[in-house]
Protein backbone atom coordinates (compact mmCIF):
# COMPACT_ATOMS: atom_id res chain seq x y z
CA UNK A 1 0.00 0.00 0.00
CA UNK A 2 1.30 3.55 -0.93
CA UNK A 3 -0.09 6.46 -0.16
CA UNK A 4 0.36 10.41 0.72
CA UNK A 5 1.05 11.46 4.70
CA UNK A 6 3.14 13.96 6.40
CA UNK A 7 4.06 15.47 3.51
CA UNK A 8 6.01 12.04 2.89
CA UNK A 9 5.03 8.74 0.61
CA UNK A 10 4.47 5.80 2.53
CA UNK A 11 4.99 2.62 1.76
CA UNK A 12 3.31 -0.32 3.76
CA UNK A 13 4.66 -3.79 2.96
CA UNK A 14 4.29 -7.40 4.62
CA UNK A 15 1.34 -6.99 6.56
CA UNK A 16 -2.46 -8.01 6.42
CA UNK A 17 -4.30 -5.04 5.10
CA UNK A 18 -6.78 -4.90 7.41
CA UNK A 19 -3.39 -3.85 9.44
CA UNK A 20 -2.06 -1.74 6.95
CA UNK A 21 -5.90 -0.04 6.68
CA UNK A 22 -5.60 0.61 10.54
CA UNK A 23 -2.16 2.02 10.20
CA UNK A 24 -3.07 4.30 7.14
CA UNK A 25 -6.05 5.62 9.48
CA UNK A 26 -3.68 6.00 12.58
CA UNK A 27 -0.93 7.92 10.49
CA UNK A 28 -3.25 10.04 8.54
CA UNK A 29 -5.00 11.16 11.80
CA UNK A 30 -1.53 11.23 13.59
CA UNK A 31 -1.05 14.11 10.70
CA UNK A 32 -3.87 15.65 11.34
CA UNK A 33 -3.06 16.40 14.98
CA UNK A 34 0.50 17.35 14.76
CA UNK A 35 1.27 18.53 11.43
CA UNK A 36 2.72 22.48 12.18
CA UNK A 37 0.71 23.37 8.67
CA UNK A 38 -2.83 22.22 9.54
CA UNK A 39 -4.35 25.33 11.25
CA UNK A 40 -6.53 24.80 14.12
CA UNK A 41 -4.89 21.32 14.89
CA UNK A 42 -4.14 20.36 18.46
CA UNK A 43 -0.73 21.13 17.65
CA UNK A 44 -1.55 25.04 16.51
CA UNK A 45 -3.55 24.96 19.86
CA UNK A 46 -0.70 24.60 21.66
CA UNK A 47 1.56 26.64 19.15
CA UNK A 48 -0.76 29.27 20.38
CA UNK A 49 -1.07 29.46 23.66
CA UNK A 50 0.08 32.57 25.97
CA UNK A 51 2.84 32.01 28.03
CA UNK A 52 2.74 31.25 31.64
CA UNK A 53 -0.37 29.85 31.36
CA UNK A 54 -1.18 25.88 31.78
CA UNK A 55 -1.50 23.98 28.61
CA UNK A 56 -3.58 20.39 27.93
CA UNK A 57 -1.68 18.01 25.62
CA UNK A 58 -3.99 15.34 24.00
CA UNK A 59 -2.37 11.64 25.03
CA UNK A 60 -0.44 11.16 21.74
CA UNK A 61 1.03 14.85 21.62
CA UNK A 62 2.15 14.61 25.17
CA UNK A 63 3.71 11.14 24.51
CA UNK A 64 5.62 12.63 21.33
CA UNK A 65 6.91 15.21 23.16
CA UNK A 66 7.85 13.04 26.11
CA UNK A 67 10.08 10.72 24.03
CA UNK A 68 11.24 14.08 21.79
CA UNK A 69 12.47 15.64 25.07
CA UNK A 70 14.37 12.40 25.95
CA UNK A 71 16.43 12.17 22.75
CA UNK A 72 16.91 15.88 22.55
CA UNK A 73 18.30 15.83 25.51
CA UNK A 74 21.04 12.81 24.22
CA UNK A 75 21.11 15.25 21.27
CA UNK A 76 22.42 17.96 24.27
CA UNK A 77 19.78 19.70 22.04
CA UNK A 78 21.39 20.07 18.92
CA UNK A 79 18.29 18.41 17.75
CA UNK A 80 14.83 19.51 19.26
CA UNK A 81 11.40 19.67 18.50
CA UNK A 82 10.95 23.98 19.43
CA UNK A 83 12.67 25.41 16.12
CA UNK A 84 9.14 25.93 14.48
CA UNK A 85 9.78 29.81 14.71
CA UNK A 86 13.53 28.94 13.62
CA UNK A 87 11.95 27.20 10.24
CA UNK A 88 9.84 30.01 9.86
CA UNK A 89 12.58 32.46 9.96
CA UNK A 90 14.99 30.50 7.51
CA UNK A 91 11.91 30.14 5.06
CA UNK A 92 10.37 27.16 5.75
CA UNK A 93 7.03 28.19 5.81
CA UNK A 94 4.59 26.18 4.14
CA UNK A 95 4.25 22.19 3.28
CA UNK A 96 6.59 21.33 0.77
CA UNK A 97 3.50 19.14 -0.72
CA UNK A 98 1.91 22.46 -1.30
CA UNK A 99 4.83 24.90 -2.46
CA UNK A 100 8.43 25.17 -1.99
CA UNK A 101 8.71 27.20 1.08
CA UNK A 102 8.37 31.10 0.29
CA UNK A 103 11.88 32.87 1.92
CA UNK A 104 11.63 36.45 2.45
CA UNK A 105 15.16 37.20 2.10
CA UNK A 106 17.95 34.62 1.16
CA UNK A 107 19.66 33.56 4.32
CA UNK A 108 23.28 32.39 4.52
CA UNK A 109 24.03 29.08 5.62
CA UNK A 110 25.89 29.28 8.82
CA UNK A 111 29.28 27.62 9.62
CA UNK A 112 30.71 27.23 13.02
CA UNK A 113 28.60 29.44 14.86
CA UNK A 114 28.96 29.89 18.40
CA UNK A 115 26.40 27.17 19.66
CA UNK A 116 24.18 28.94 22.36
CA UNK A 117 23.26 27.73 25.54
CA UNK A 118 20.08 26.05 25.67
CA UNK A 119 17.26 27.00 28.06
CA UNK A 120 13.99 24.39 27.79
CA UNK A 121 11.04 27.23 27.32
CA UNK A 122 8.40 24.46 28.77
CA UNK A 123 7.88 23.69 32.34
CA UNK A 124 6.06 19.99 32.67
CA UNK A 125 3.68 20.59 35.05
CA UNK A 126 2.23 17.23 35.26
CA UNK A 127 1.54 14.80 33.18
CA UNK A 128 0.00 15.48 30.46
CA UNK A 129 0.05 19.41 31.22
CA UNK A 130 2.40 21.75 30.29
CA UNK A 131 3.56 25.43 30.75
CA UNK A 132 4.88 27.52 27.85
CA UNK A 133 7.85 30.00 29.39
CA UNK A 134 9.04 31.45 26.23
CA UNK A 135 7.38 32.17 22.67
CA UNK A 136 8.37 28.87 20.53
CA UNK A 137 6.11 26.77 18.01
CA UNK A 138 6.65 23.50 18.31
CA UNK A 139 8.10 21.42 14.95
CA UNK A 140 8.41 17.93 15.64
CA UNK A 141 9.62 17.13 12.11
CA UNK A 142 11.62 14.05 11.91
CA UNK A 143 10.67 13.37 15.37
CA UNK A 144 7.16 13.45 14.26
CA UNK A 145 7.29 10.83 11.63
CA UNK A 146 9.96 8.32 13.66
CA UNK A 147 7.47 8.56 16.73
CA UNK A 148 4.18 7.04 14.43
CA UNK A 149 6.03 4.72 12.58
CA UNK A 150 7.52 3.49 15.78
CA UNK A 151 3.77 2.99 17.51
CA UNK A 152 2.72 1.45 14.67
CA UNK A 153 5.47 -1.81 15.14
CA UNK A 154 4.81 -1.21 19.10
CA UNK A 155 0.40 -0.98 18.17
CA UNK A 156 0.13 -3.88 15.89
CA UNK A 157 3.17 -6.31 15.65
CA UNK A 158 2.39 -9.40 17.23
CA UNK A 159 3.96 -12.10 15.42
CA UNK A 160 7.12 -12.56 13.67
CA UNK A 161 6.75 -11.10 9.86
CA UNK A 162 8.61 -9.14 7.40
CA UNK A 163 7.07 -6.01 7.42
CA UNK A 164 8.27 -2.84 5.79
CA UNK A 165 7.22 0.91 6.77
CA UNK A 166 9.14 3.38 4.59
CA UNK A 167 7.74 6.90 5.43
CA UNK A 168 9.71 9.41 2.98
CA UNK A 169 13.00 7.54 3.50
CA UNK A 170 12.76 7.18 6.96
CA UNK A 171 11.91 3.25 7.09
CA UNK A 172 11.71 0.60 9.75
CA UNK A 173 11.98 -3.16 9.00
CA UNK A 174 10.66 -6.08 10.94
CA UNK A 175 12.15 -9.93 10.22
CA UNK A 176 15.10 -9.64 7.67
CA UNK A 177 14.57 -7.37 4.52
CA UNK A 178 17.00 -6.34 1.57
CA UNK A 179 16.70 -1.99 2.56
CA UNK A 180 19.29 0.61 0.55
CA UNK A 181 20.42 4.03 0.95
CA UNK A 182 19.97 6.78 -1.23
CA UNK A 183 22.72 8.20 -3.73
CA UNK A 184 22.48 12.36 -2.26
CA UNK A 185 24.15 12.84 -5.55
CA UNK A 186 22.60 10.63 -8.21
CA UNK A 187 19.15 10.43 -6.61
CA UNK A 188 16.99 7.87 -7.46
CA UNK A 189 19.77 5.27 -7.47
CA UNK A 190 21.04 3.45 -4.08
CA UNK A 191 24.95 4.29 -3.05
CA UNK A 192 24.36 1.29 -0.57
CA UNK A 193 22.43 -2.28 0.13
CA UNK A 194 22.04 -3.56 3.23
CA UNK A 195 20.75 -6.76 5.18
CA UNK A 196 18.63 -5.33 8.09
CA UNK A 197 16.93 -7.54 10.82
CA UNK A 198 14.56 -5.94 13.05
CA UNK A 199 16.00 -2.42 12.74
CA UNK A 200 15.26 1.45 12.12
CA UNK A 201 17.26 3.15 9.15
CA UNK A 202 16.74 7.36 8.89
CA UNK A 203 18.16 9.74 6.33
CA UNK A 204 18.64 13.36 6.78
CA UNK A 205 20.31 15.34 4.16
CA UNK A 206 21.10 18.60 2.54
CA UNK A 207 20.31 17.32 -0.96
CA UNK A 208 16.46 17.70 -0.68
CA UNK A 209 13.69 20.09 0.87
CA UNK A 210 16.41 23.01 0.10
CA UNK A 211 15.47 26.31 -1.38
CA UNK A 212 17.70 29.58 -2.37
CA UNK A 213 20.92 28.70 -0.71
CA UNK A 214 19.61 27.33 2.09
CA UNK A 215 17.95 24.16 3.71
CA UNK A 216 15.73 22.29 6.48
CA UNK A 217 18.40 21.15 8.79
CA UNK A 218 18.71 23.57 11.56
CA UNK A 219 21.06 23.60 14.22
CA UNK A 220 18.61 23.69 17.08
CA UNK A 221 21.33 25.55 19.38
CA UNK A 222 21.91 28.31 17.04
CA UNK A 223 18.72 28.09 14.93
CA UNK A 224 20.68 28.99 11.91
CA UNK A 225 20.87 26.02 8.93
CA UNK A 226 23.89 23.88 9.95
CA UNK A 227 26.78 23.82 7.71
CA UNK A 228 29.57 21.03 8.61
CA UNK A 229 30.38 19.56 5.10
CA UNK A 230 28.05 16.51 5.33
CA UNK A 231 25.63 16.52 2.50
CA UNK A 232 23.90 12.81 3.58
CA UNK A 233 23.84 11.42 6.48
CA UNK A 234 21.83 7.48 7.00
CA UNK A 235 22.16 6.06 10.81
CA UNK A 236 20.96 2.78 11.41
CA UNK A 237 18.84 1.96 15.13
CA UNK A 238 16.73 0.05 16.96
CA UNK A 239 13.68 3.03 16.29
CA UNK A 240 13.05 5.12 13.48
CA UNK A 241 13.04 8.25 16.64
CA UNK A 242 16.24 7.50 17.65
CA UNK A 243 18.43 6.57 13.37
CA UNK A 244 16.39 9.95 12.61
CA UNK A 245 17.55 11.89 15.48
CA UNK A 246 21.11 10.48 15.33
CA UNK A 247 21.23 11.47 11.07
CA UNK A 248 20.49 15.28 12.06
CA UNK A 249 23.24 15.38 14.66
CA UNK A 250 25.66 14.18 12.01
CA UNK A 251 24.28 16.87 9.53
CA UNK A 252 25.04 19.35 12.27
CA UNK A 253 28.05 19.09 14.16
CA UNK A 254 31.47 18.39 13.17
CA UNK A 255 31.80 14.63 12.41
CA UNK A 256 33.99 13.98 15.24
CA UNK A 257 32.11 15.86 17.78
CA UNK A 258 29.21 13.79 16.38
CA UNK A 259 30.73 10.63 16.62
CA UNK A 260 31.79 11.23 19.99
CA UNK A 261 28.45 12.12 21.54
CA UNK A 262 26.56 9.88 20.03
CA UNK A 263 28.74 7.12 20.87
CA UNK A 264 28.22 7.83 24.09
CA UNK A 265 24.85 8.37 24.21
CA UNK A 266 23.51 6.73 21.61
CA UNK A 267 25.80 3.31 21.28
CA UNK A 268 23.19 1.36 19.45
CA UNK A 269 23.59 2.80 16.07
CA UNK A 270 25.49 2.32 12.26
CA UNK A 271 25.65 5.59 10.61
CA UNK A 272 26.63 6.33 6.67
CA UNK A 273 27.91 9.29 6.23
CA UNK A 274 28.58 11.27 2.66
CA UNK A 275 30.41 14.65 2.40
CA UNK A 276 30.39 17.35 0.47
CA UNK A 277 33.85 16.34 -0.57
CA UNK A 278 32.37 12.88 -1.92
CA UNK A 279 34.09 11.23 0.59
CA UNK A 280 31.56 8.58 2.27
CA UNK A 281 32.22 7.01 6.00
CA UNK A 282 30.81 4.08 7.56
CA UNK A 283 30.77 3.04 11.22
CA UNK A 284 29.12 2.33 14.06
CA UNK A 285 27.97 -0.95 15.73
CA UNK A 286 28.12 -2.93 12.59
CA UNK A 287 25.76 -5.46 14.33
CA UNK A 288 23.19 -4.19 13.69
CA UNK A 289 23.54 -5.21 10.08
CA UNK A 290 23.95 -7.83 8.23
CA UNK A 291 25.53 -7.31 4.96
CA UNK A 292 26.44 -4.36 3.20
CA UNK A 293 27.12 -3.54 -0.68
CA UNK A 294 28.63 -0.21 -1.95
CA UNK A 295 27.70 0.92 -5.69
CA UNK A 296 30.51 1.06 -8.01
CA UNK B 1 6.31 4.93 81.39
CA UNK B 2 6.39 8.52 79.94
CA UNK B 3 9.66 7.79 79.04
CA UNK B 4 9.11 4.62 77.17
CA UNK B 5 6.17 7.02 75.01
CA UNK B 6 9.10 9.41 74.40
CA UNK B 7 11.32 7.29 73.05
CA UNK B 8 8.46 5.13 71.10
CA UNK B 9 7.28 8.63 69.34
CA UNK B 10 11.07 9.31 68.80
CA UNK B 11 12.15 5.87 67.16
CA UNK B 12 8.98 6.43 64.88
CA UNK B 13 9.54 9.52 63.96
CA UNK B 14 13.54 8.46 63.10
CA UNK B 15 12.11 5.79 61.07
CA UNK B 16 9.52 8.24 59.36
CA UNK B 17 12.02 10.85 58.59
CA UNK B 18 14.96 8.32 57.47
CA UNK B 19 12.80 6.80 55.19
CA UNK B 20 11.10 9.47 53.63
CA UNK B 21 14.55 11.53 53.06
CA UNK B 22 15.76 7.87 51.36
CA UNK B 23 13.10 7.81 48.70
CA UNK B 24 13.31 11.47 48.16
CA UNK B 25 17.27 11.53 47.38
CA UNK B 26 16.42 8.15 45.22
CA UNK B 27 13.82 10.61 43.06
CA UNK B 28 16.34 13.30 42.99
CA UNK B 29 19.47 11.56 40.83
CA UNK B 30 17.63 9.97 37.96
CA UNK B 31 18.39 12.00 35.39
CA UNK B 32 20.74 9.62 33.15
CA UNK B 33 18.49 7.39 30.44
CA UNK B 34 21.00 4.30 30.25
CA UNK B 35 20.86 2.67 26.63
CA UNK B 36 22.45 -0.22 27.70
CA UNK B 37 19.89 -3.11 27.29
CA UNK B 38 17.57 -5.19 29.09
CA UNK B 39 14.77 -6.65 27.21
CA UNK B 40 15.60 -8.78 23.90
CA UNK B 41 18.67 -7.64 24.41
CA UNK B 42 17.54 -3.89 22.84
CA UNK B 43 16.40 -0.85 24.82
CA UNK B 44 15.23 2.29 23.24
CA UNK B 45 16.51 5.37 24.74
CA UNK B 46 13.31 6.66 25.39
CA UNK B 47 11.62 3.07 27.35
CA UNK B 48 8.36 4.07 29.52
CA UNK B 49 9.47 2.41 32.03
CA UNK B 50 12.64 5.23 32.59
CA UNK B 51 10.00 8.02 31.93
CA UNK B 52 7.79 6.86 34.26
CA UNK B 53 10.52 6.67 37.51
CA UNK B 54 11.27 10.20 36.02
CA UNK B 55 7.80 11.33 36.67
CA UNK B 56 7.13 14.49 38.76
CA UNK B 57 6.46 17.08 36.41
CA UNK B 58 9.92 17.19 34.71
CA UNK B 59 10.63 13.82 32.87
CA UNK B 60 13.72 13.57 34.93
CA UNK B 61 15.21 16.84 33.86
CA UNK B 62 16.56 17.69 37.18
CA UNK B 63 18.90 19.86 34.74
CA UNK B 64 16.08 22.04 34.06
CA UNK B 65 16.48 21.40 30.40
CA UNK B 66 19.61 23.11 30.34
CA UNK B 67 22.94 22.19 28.15
CA UNK B 68 25.66 24.84 27.58
CA UNK B 69 28.55 22.47 28.04
CA UNK B 70 29.77 21.57 24.27
CA UNK B 71 32.34 18.98 25.27
CA UNK B 72 32.52 15.88 23.59
CA UNK B 73 33.98 12.90 25.19
CA UNK B 74 34.71 10.23 23.27
CA UNK B 75 32.48 7.30 24.16
CA UNK B 76 33.31 3.94 25.49
CA UNK B 77 31.28 1.34 23.24
CA UNK B 78 33.27 -1.61 22.62
CA UNK B 79 31.07 -2.31 19.56
CA UNK B 80 32.36 0.41 17.42
CA UNK B 81 35.06 -0.14 15.16
CA UNK B 82 37.44 1.85 12.84
CA UNK B 83 35.29 3.93 10.91
CA UNK B 84 35.93 3.21 6.95
CA UNK B 85 37.06 5.82 4.35
CA UNK B 86 36.44 5.46 0.98
CA UNK B 87 35.36 7.43 -1.66
CA UNK B 88 31.94 7.72 -2.55
CA UNK B 89 30.49 5.59 -5.60
CA UNK B 90 29.92 7.40 -8.70
CA UNK B 91 26.50 5.22 -9.35
CA UNK B 92 24.25 2.57 -7.48
CA UNK B 93 21.91 0.17 -7.77
CA UNK B 94 18.13 0.03 -8.91
CA UNK B 95 16.02 1.20 -5.75
CA UNK B 96 13.29 -1.07 -4.06
CA UNK B 97 10.92 0.02 -1.45
CA UNK B 98 13.03 -0.16 0.80
CA UNK B 99 15.39 2.95 0.06
CA UNK B 100 16.37 5.42 2.51
CA UNK B 101 16.91 8.72 1.45
CA UNK B 102 16.99 12.36 2.55
CA UNK B 103 13.66 13.49 3.97
CA UNK B 104 10.22 13.98 0.57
Amino acid sequence: MMFQAMNSKIILEGMKMEIKERMKEEILSFEQNASRFIKGNSLDFVNNASLHSPVFLKHELFDLLKRSLILAKLAHYYVHPFVGEDMKSAGYVSSFQEREPFMEKPMTVSSNERSLPFRLPIEVLTDRWIMKKQHFSFDFGGFGKGFIIDRMKERFYTKAENWLINAGGDLLVTGTMTAGIEHPVYMGQDMICLQLKDAALATSGKNYRKWNNSHHILNGRTGKPANNGVLQASVIADTVMEAEMAAKIFCILPFKDARALLQKNLPRIAYFIYFEDHQLVTGGNQTLYREMEVAQ
Amino acid sequence: MNKKVKWSVISVSAVTFFTFGGLVSKHQTGTAVPNNSTQNGKRHAYQDDDLNKDQGGSFGFTDGGQQDNDHFDQGQSSDWGQDNFQQAPSGGFEQGHGSSGSSR
